[in-house]
């Protein structure tokens, strides 16, 4: 059960609390997680709209993984899905030869033999050691938000529902929280629209956790960066823009990690100071 | 790979429409092809299975490049990561986690020299 974590720039930037949380609950269930040195970023929604070459330095991190025998286990919807369409793109064995002879540049090659697979997809393997390692059941209402691209394209993401995914809540259920339903819940969180517009993403954000907080939610639980990073890092804004809005954004490992009664230290409660009314 | 009938389908579940994007009849036919979630509902509502994802980012590159969406090239051309990354090893420490080891710039320049940026 050794992986590698592909943390993603947006998580190794500025969620380290969901890497500490991650690598503690991920451990207990049984996973020896490795630091995955010299990563690249997977070429998020960047290079895609500039170039074809994206596919070079996302096979770049399937390269690496492949070098070491590992598969890869990611935090953040679209580094996953990034990831996994350059692994379905490197079937053709025409791209795979070009891909392959750019990759020999650098000293790395890549056969295709690497599994991508995101924190969700994990966990939901793991549903019955979940529930054995809850020893203190939450007493806490929490909004979930499904993080897209983990989900769509389906024919990348080839894992749940892909409008209505179910593996979130069934996870999130084995912790003892209280789901509630929120008119928005699978509306995509909008963070992406802060690149060229920070008021649709901001507002956007604070339709999602308005709509979150009027059903009765104590908290919002995320598994992407890139929801944290609105939720999070612009609740101020968001709260200016609307005061009912506010609530607290936890990661999906945290919340695991609260019912398996681990301290806050080990789950980086502190670094974000979340706290939970 | 299916051809756009224009439905309008995709349009009926895209995030940056709802919030006022002015868009033609598809998702693929506005002018603003980066106001966009990247949430790739579209794709899935499209009754014909049109490839969206590759055609938006085709019709991204005939287009003016925003700053953001420039910005985040220069920086993974310059340093492999989309962000600044210059004191996250430091940072990491404060919070008594190891360092990573970064991707070494000469790595990323050339698997991505195609990549240019006017």
């Amino acid at each position: 059960m050794e992986r590698l974590l592909y943390l993603g720039c947006m998580v190794y930037n500025r969620f380290p609390d969901y890497e500490l949380s991650a690598k503690v609950v991920l451990s207990k269930l049984g996973f020896k997680l490795r630091d995955f040195h010299e990563f690249a970023c997977c070429s998020s929604t960047f290079i895609p709209s500039v170039s074809d070459a994206w596919i070079y330095l996302a096979a770049y991190n399937l390269a690496l993984a492949e070098r070491r025998g590992l598969d890869i286990i990611s935090l953040c919807g679209t580094c996953t899905s990034m990831l996994k369409r350059a692994n379905l793109m490197l079937e053709d064995e025409k791209l795979k030869e070009k891909v392959n002879s750019r990759l020999a540049e650098v000293g790395l090659s890549y056969s295709g033999s690497v599994v991508v697979s995101h924190l969700l997809e994990v966990l939901k393997e793991k549903e019955a050691s979940i529930r054995a390692n809850v020893t203190r059941p939450l007493n806490l209402r929490v909004a979930l938000q499904h993080p897209c691209n983990v989900f769509r394209p389906s024919e990348v993401a080839r894992f749940d529902n892909p409008f209505k995914p179910k593996a979130m809540r069934e996870i999130v259920a084995l912790t003892g929280a209280e789901i509630v339903d929120y008119a928005m819940e699978y509306e995509c969180c909008g963070s992406t629209l802060l690149l060229t517009s920070k008021t649709m993403g901001i507002s956007s954000g604070a339709d999602k956790l308005a709509s979150a907080r009027e059903a009765g939610a104590q908290a919002i639980i995320v598994s992407c960066g890139n929801c944290a990073y609105l939720f999070d890092r612009h609740q101020e804004d968001i709260r200016k823009l609307e005061a009912k809005a506010e609530l607290p954004t936890l990661f999906l490992p945290q919340l695991i990690g609260m019912a398996f009664g681990l301290s806050r230290e080990e789950l980086g409660l502190d670094i974000r100071r979340v706290e939970l009314g | 790979m299916g051809e756009c009938n224009r439905c309008g389908a995709c349009k009926h579940v895209c995030i940056a429409f709802k919030r006022g994007v002015a868009t033609g009849a598809s998702v693929l036919e506005r002018e603003d092809r980066f106001t966009c979630a990247g949430c790739w509902k579209c794709i899935e509502a499209c009754p014909e299975g049109v490839d969206i994802y590759s055609l938006m980012m085709e019709a991204r590159r005939r287009g003016r490049l925003p700053d953001s969406f420039r910005m985040g090239v220069k920086y993974i051309l310059d340093t492999g990561y989309a962000m600044p990354m210059r004191g996250v090893n430091a940072i990491r420490k404060m919070y008594g986690m190891g360092a990573i080891r970064k991707v070494k710039p000469e790595v990323v320049k050339k698997l991505l020299r195609d990549v240019e940026l006017d």
